[in-house]
């Protein structure tokens, strides 16, 4: 599976969302499942998928989709 | 900070009078016969009272706790749990049942009790099918506790060296003490660590069904451990670290569940499904809970 089918994957079980939702634009202010625990259960979801640990910070100062798809590329995982 | 642990010896020496005492109406003989106390209905406080004992389940010590900690000049709290489990006794932590049926969950260590007795005789004495329950509570938060993604290194060692205290122990069966101490223990966890997948379908499915919490959640914990063995990016390094073997841990969880109690709680899990997986404590679980994971408990049925 491509790394931009298993990101769409985690974020619609994270934050149970349809396909139709999804793109880099998402920000978390359009969500109300990207709270506090959304920010808990992506970081959980993130490690589990692509073997990352996101830090405190780094988990808590995501905006958007593009945010972490730029944060997981900065750690040399590619989401085309 | 944890509450001062006494034996029912000790107890009077926390009771700064005037005393009020409620206790659930299993025990309410026994709390005057052995402990020399007089119960009275739960409800306000008089004023110039300042300690509250309160014998009984999780669902009275926290309303004993909000209802002494919310005073303008707090009330002592003795906490004497009658079972193992719920643990309230040593938690920060209140849930209350709303009249709408809403739980009203809080957290201050303001609501730790000043102290929790250890009076085993009402727990020895206790249906079987309840104590074994009640020890599911206590692995669960052990093992929630243990993977959880809000735990650090102290955490996750405490939590260990409870799931090797707790191998060795029947759920359910003698060592009354024993099991008091380890709940508090496993409480105390929970409050820094939180809970996961098995306290998030209790929380939602106790309610509907009519089962009690701690029966929700000895039911599915077998099955949630299997999919945190399988799916917890941190499991391995954990169970590596501390000697943990998954067999023998699996093999205690299999004794947890109330047969009846697993029948009624799968045919509910697909309507609630998606509930539970908004419910604030499956997002902090061990690993990322999906909506595929429903098929995990299809097995979940004697």
């Amino acid at each position: 599976m491509a790394a931009r089918e298993k990101l769409n994957d985690l974020l619609m079980d994270v934050f149970l969302l349809d396909d139709g939702e999804l793109g880099d634009e998402l920000r978390r202010a359009d969500l109300d499942t990207w709270d506090s625990l959304g920010t808990v259960s992506l970081a959980v979801g993130v490690e589990e998928v692509f073997g990352y640990h996101m830090t405190p910070e780094e988990a808590t100062g995501l905006e958007s989709v593009g945010g972490l798809v730029a944060l997981l590329r900065t750690k040399g995982i590619e989401i085309e | 900070m944890r509450p001062e642990r006494l034996d029912v010896d000790s107890m009077p020496e926390a009771l700064l009078p005037p005393v009020v005492t409620w206790a659930s109406s299993a025990v309410a003989s026994a709390v005057r016969a052995e402990l020399g106390l007089e119960p009275t209905d739960p409800g306000p406080l008089p004023s110039g009272a300042r300690t509250l004992v309160v014998c009984g389940g999780g669902t009275l010590i926290d309303r004993a706790k909000a209802t002494a900690k919310r005073r303008p000049e707090p009330v002592r709290v003795v906490a004497v749990p009658t079972l193992w489990g719920a643990g309230a006794e040593a938690s920060p932590v209140i849930v209350l049942n709303g009249s709408d049926g809403v739980k009203e969950i809080a957290i201050d260590d303001a609501f730790l009790p000043d102290a929790r007795v250890v009076w085993p005789e009402p727990s020895a004495t206790a249906p079987t099918a309840l104590r074994r329950a009640g020890a599911g509570d206590v692995w669960a938060h052990t093992l929630e506790a243990l993977i959880s993604p809000l735990a650090g290194d102290s955490i996750r060692e405490d939590a260990a060296a409870l799931v090797h205290e707790l191998l060795p122990l029947t759920p359910g069966g003698e060592h009354a003490t024993t099991w008091l101490d380890l709940s508090a223990r496993a409480c105390a966890l929970q409050s820094r660590a939180s809970v996961g997948l098995a306290h998030g379908i209790a929380h939602q499915l106790e309610g509907p069904l009519g089962i009690g919490h701690a029966r929700v959640v000895a039911a599915v914990l077998p099955s949630v451990f299997a999919l945190a063995v399988a799916e917890a990016p941190r499991w391995e390094d954990v169970a590596a670290a501390h000697e943990l073997d998954a067999e023998r841990i699996a093999a205690r969880l299999a004794q947890l569940a109330d047969p009846e109690d697993l029948s009624a709680i799968r045919a509910a899990l697909s309507e609630y499904w998606r509930a539970i997986l908004r419910d604030p404590m499956t997002r902090t679980n061990g690993f990322l809970v999906r909506p595929a994971h429903l098929d995990a408990f299809s097995g979940v049925a004697a």
